[in-house]
């Protein structure tokens, strides 16, 4: 596989009431292709601040992100935006649907700023849509008048839209009651089969046995790492103690 | 208490917007306060100043040597009035002087002794010498507070009279307060020595002025029908009647005007206020949704809630009211200032305190009643309700544009899209744009027209303002003399007319001053309003306010009357001119020879080309036809011989004899010894030469420069104003889409890209709002221009057109960079709040 993300001596602080506070030392990870990687760890520990990072919705303090060969660290916002458009696709723990379009236009709104309008894209916008569950009669449907499952579809579909190189997920079940969390579980694992690499935040055991490649994180760097087989494949009771096991390592 | 606070918190956390709403505010109360009480002030400087120069409140002016006694007598016998007081004054029109750079200008000049003057006022002394200096100067001359304040002369600087190639040197002895002759509209009046009125009675013109006190207008056209039927002379060409009335609508007119467009500009102000507080509390319920539901759960009423939203304006419209309202106060000696240049009186006395007042709380009911209107939509939201963000942030209405169909740019389409989600906040703000852009164009309108000091207003005359008029002397040939001054390098254009006859319209109480010219396809300043020249001698042009007043149009018939005789004429065209009181008429010399068959045109007007020295080309005139007869009057007997003296001594006799006593020729044999020396009138041949476009000079320029002054401050003011408004809709806008804008961040649309959506928002209702704006403007304009000079006035589409255009580009770039604060939006921030 290859490397698609990295970062070198990554990090990031903030400045609390004059205090620095540094989230993420010195850290050095590289993701892979393909691979679905799941990070974990403590409340604080620096998850989604990393994830913010590695996604170029933030900058870091010090150090340097690599995507592909380019680094991205020092682009200003606007070119990170930029960048963001082709290479990433998010979903959000809160969805945040646009509240005044339609579900489709939702997933047109990501789509047409990077590329134009054509009969293909909206036919692969519903396209994409009817695999999730999300039908015909509720394309118009407003965001309000869709359950927090139809929604978390709505902002998958939404993200993979412009099949992004990497997708950034940040607790994407955690508003979700267990058989909409599944559901949408399911569908990211089916992304990540077809070959989407994935990069997750979750404190749910649940949720982080999709992933392949697990990220322990504490005190603002990668203290462990799990692999696992992809998803479906192998026997899942042991997939579940293997992955509680490093947990329990890691003091989880 | 706690109502209050949750208040001053949402001030605290909206300082921008509260500092706006308090600027606007401000402003509002500043302007209709200093309008409020001023406008109350610039009626009262008038009447103060005129009754305290004890100035009588009317008078009757006979030019041209016209006066009888009888005339005086027809005052007291006929209308009743008593004490009339008859003073002779040296009357000048179109004198040229010096003013204080040492340039030509031109002035309607009275002049008259001191005794004669305490006849019609009091002769109240302002600004002046010692007395002991006073008697040192040979010179003296007391000048009316016009040339202190507008003229920039101080007492004992000298003021200079040109006349006859000659330089009359005056020194100032000071300024004097006078109810009238302190405008230049009709005359200045100056106050010289005795010496000098018997010096110069032998140069300019000696009339009568009957001056009395009336409360009621004396009815000019009867009086001079009685007048003309004592004398059987027609005087009607030669009689101003004016009174205290007239002479204030002439000196405040313009400072009227300026407070108008004030007061029109705090409503601007003060309607973009209202609009922001509405729009902001709007905003702030939305965006302080679920507080709203805490705040009623823990037992608060949603009229406790209301309130602190109302507080909230009452304290910064109360701040703005407060500030605007001592702004206005401390502003007095401004405003004193401003109005004693505009009406070239003293200002005395201070602001009135209680209008600004009144001004200040009406604008804190009125922002109080609208913030307690908006915010009574906290009602709507019962707490579950607000807990699930109101009903109003759901959306199950049409999908208006749909973005499958997008074609093209997709932030277009997005802004587009928005925009029919906030149509209450387009109507307000197109409401607010198309106030500013009416107000926009007419001020840069205004301001263009004025660009070019007073020779905007000398296009809207409706007369020829030429260079040099020439009036000759009688019996010389008008046209042959024209013919000879237009193969002069110099001339570029010469037109034969007559000295600006005065005809009677029957049925009508307004007399017109002729405008008459052969072929008036050769006239530069007389542009057909309506239908076309007169070609034929029974054809005719009437002014726009004449046709207006008068119900006359294009193909009517009117009857003019001069010397007793009444012709028809059929109305060709309708004239938009300004001057003559705006009743101009426009005949061809034919034409007006149908009711003057006698008279035979005397006047030469002459355009000159390009970097033409007047000066130069006057002497010219001069070696050529010999000197004005009005410059050999006062000439001095100069020569190296006898013979030489002996001339230019008839020639003074006989210019004295043509000027005053209507001597049309004269053969002179003088005996000296041996030699006989001979004479004759024939080589004199100018009556007269002035130039309107000095007079115009004084009487336009003060008014065109400082109505540009005006107008371009108001065109900075509504920019201002403008990009407060929009400035804060963007950023309200901006804070309540924060999360919308952060996910369109994520999705990889840039700054630039969400700041184009915002300010492409406001596109359409600000396009359909100056285009609204645009038409509504030219109502306005012409009105305006139609009841303030009786013109209309010719509407520059192309100025128009650049000034939407403008102000669509403005309103876009305000926006777009009000809408910066995207740049702030942090996705991670939102993701983890």
């Amino acid at each position: 596989m290859d490397q698609i993300l990295k970062t070198e001596k990554l990090c990031k602080s903030f400045s609390n009431g004059g205090v620095q506070q540094h989230v993420i030392k010195n850290l050095d990870l590289e993701i892979m292709e393909g691979d679905f990687t799941v990070i974990m760890g403590a409340s604080g520990s620096g998850k989604s601040t990393l994830l913010y990072a590695l996604s170029g919705m933030d900058k870091p303090s010090m150090g340097k992100i690599f995507f592909g060969n380019k680094e991205i660290g020092d682009l200003t916002n606007d070119q990170l935006a930029v960048f963001r458009r082709g290479n990433c696709g998010f979903v959000f723990q809160s969805v945040y649907l646009l509240e005044n379009q339609t579900v489709l236009d939702n997933v047109l709104t990501g789509a047409l700023i990077v590329q134009k309008n054509s009969p293909e894209l909206v036919a692969r916008a519903q396209d994409l849509l009817t695999k999730v569950g999300i039908g015909k009669d509720m394309w118009n449907k407003y965001p309000n008048q869709l359950s927090g499952g139809e929604a978390q579809r709505v902002g998958i579909v939404r993200a993979v839209i412009n099949d992004p190189k990497i997708l950034f997920a940040d607790e994407p079940t955690g508003q979700l009651n267990s058989s909409a969390g599944k559901d949408v579980l399911d569908i990211m694992t089916e992304i990540h089969k077809n070959g989407q690499s994935i990069v997750m935040v979750t404190h749910d055991l649940k949720t982080a046995l999709r992933g392949t490649r697990i990220l322990f994180l504490r005190d603002g760097n990668i203290v462990g790492e799990y692999r696992m087989a992809p998803y479906g494949t192998g026997d899942m009771k042991e997939r579940r103690s293997g992955l509680q096991r490093f947990l329990d390592e890691m003091g989880w | 208490m706690k109502i209050f606070r949750l208040s001053l918190f949402n001030l605290r956390k909206n300082k921008k917007e509260a500092l706006a709403i308090i600027f606007l505010t401000f402003v509002t109360v500043f302007l209709l306060g200093t309008v409020a009480a001023n406008i109350a002030k610039i009626s009262t400087v008038f009447d103060d100043s005129f009754e305290a120069s004890g100035s009588v409140n009317s008078f009757v002016f006979f030019r041209d040597r016209k006066y009888r006694d009888e005339y005086k007598e027809i005052l007291e016998k006929d209308y009743g009035i008593e004490d009339v007081r008859k003073v002779d004054v040296l009357f000048a029109i179109s004198a040229t002087a010096r003013d204080k750079n040492g340039e030509k200008i031109g002035y309607n000049l009275m002049m008259l002794t001191e005794e004669s003057d305490r006849k019609l006022e009091y002769f109240v002394k302002e600004n002046c010498l010692r007395d002991e200096e006073i008697k040192d100067l040979k010179h003296p001359v007391w000048l009316p507070q016009y040339f202190e304040i507008t003229g920039g002369y101080k007492p004992g600087d000298t003021f200079t009279l040109l006349t006859g190639g000659r330089d009359y040197p005056f020194e100032i002895a000071g300024f004097y307060q006078t109810g009238f002759g302190n405008e230049t509209g009709m005359a200045l009046k100056i106050v010289i020595s005795e010496e000098d009125y018997a010096l110069l009675s032998s140069i300019f013109e000696e009339d009568v002025m009957l001056g009395y006190n009336s409360d009621v207008s004396l009815p000019s056209d009867e009086y001079i029908e009685k007048c003309e039927k004592e004398s059987s002379e027609n005087v009607s060409s030669s009689v101003w009647i004016m009174d205290q009335a007239e002479f204030k609508l002439m000196e405040t007119v313009y400072l009227d005007l300026f407070m108008y467009i004030s007061g029109s500009l705090s409503i601007i102000t003060l309607v973009a206020a209202v609009f922001l507080i509405r729009h902001k509390i709007k905003n702030d319920i939305e965006d302080q949704m679920q507080q709203i539901g805490v705040l009623e759960a823990i037992g608060y009423r949603s009229g406790e809630i209301s309130m602190s939203y109302i507080f909230e304006y009452v304290i910064t419209g109360g701040s703005g009211a407060v500030l605007g309202g001592v702004a206005a106060v401390l502003f007095t000696p401004v405003m004193n200032k401003f109005i004693r240049i505009m009406m070239n009186r003293n200002v005395h006395g201070t602001v009135n305190i209680g209008l600004v007042i009144i001004v200040a709380i009406i604008q804190v009911i009125v922002i109080t009643v609208f913030a307690l209107l908006q915010a009574r939509m906290v009602k709507k939201y019962p707490p579950v309700v607000a807990f699930r963000k109101g009903i109003k942030t759901h959306h199950f209405g049409k999908n208006f544009l749909p973005l499958r169909s997008t074609k093209g740019n997709i932030n277009l389409r997005l802004a587009m899209k928005n925009n029919f989600r906030n149509a209450a906040q387009n109507i307000g703000t197109g409401v607010c744009i198309a106030i500013a852009s009416v107000s926009l164009l007419f001020s840069v309108h205004t301001m263009i027209f004025f660009m070019d000091g007073y020779n905007g207003l000398i296009a809207l005359t409706g007369m020829e303002i030429c260079d040099d008029s020439i009036t000759l002397l009688d019996g010389v040939d008008a046209y042959g003399f024209s013919d000879e001054l237009s193969k002069l390098p110099e001339v570029k254009k010469t037109l034969v007319t007559f000295d600006f006859p005065v005809l009677a319209v029957k049925g009508s109480d307004n007399s017109g001053t002729a405008q008459v010219y052969d072929d008036f396809n050769e006239t530069t300043n007389i542009p057909v309003y309506k239908g076309r020249y007169p070609v034929h001698d029974n054809e005719i042009m009437i002014s726009l306010v004449r046709s207006t007043l008068e119900g006359y149009d294009v193909g009517d018939n009117i009857i003019i009357e001069g010397n007793g005789t009444q012709k028809s004429y059929v109305i060709t065209g309708i004239v938009s001119g300004m001057s003559n009181s705006r009743m101009n008429i426009y005949l061809t010399t034919e034409g007006y020879q149908r009711v003057v068959p006698m008279r035979e045109p005397d006047v030469v007007q002459l355009y000159l080309n390009d970097g033409v020295d007047q000066d130069a080309f006057e002497k010219k005139l001069a070696s050529l036809y010999g000197a004005p007869v009005s410059d050999i009057e006062e000439g001095e007997i100069t020569g190296s011989d006898l013979e030489e003296r002996i001339r230019a001594q008839a020639d003074i006799t006989i210019a004295k004899l043509i000027a005053r006593y209507g001597v049309t020729d004269v053969d002179y044999a003088i005996k000296v010894g041996d030699q006989m020396i001979t004479g004759r009138s024939g080589g004199l041949t100018i009556k007269n030469i002035s130039s309107t476009k000095d007079l115009a000079k004084s009487q336009m320029g003060a008014i065109g420069n400082s109505t540009f002054s005006f107008t371009l401050m108001s065109v900075i003011f509504i920019a201002v104003v403008v990009a407060v408004i929009l400035g804060i809709i963007a950023g309200s806008n901006v804070r309540r889409q924060r999360k919308e804008l952060g996910v369109m961040k994520s999705m990889g649309y840039s700054s630039k890209d969400l700041m184009t959506q915002i300010a492409l928002q406001i596109m359409p209702a600000t396009v359909i709002s100056v285009v609204i704006a645009a038409v509504i403007s030219v109502f306005i304009q012409k009105a305006f221009w139609f009841y303030l000079f009786g013109v209309a006035i010719p509407l520059d589409i192309p100025v128009m057109i650049v000034t939407c255009i403008s102000m669509v580009i403005f309103c876009y770039v305000v926006t777009y960079f009000a809408a910066s604060r995207v740049k702030k939006i942090s996705v991670k921030e939102l993701m983890t709040e």
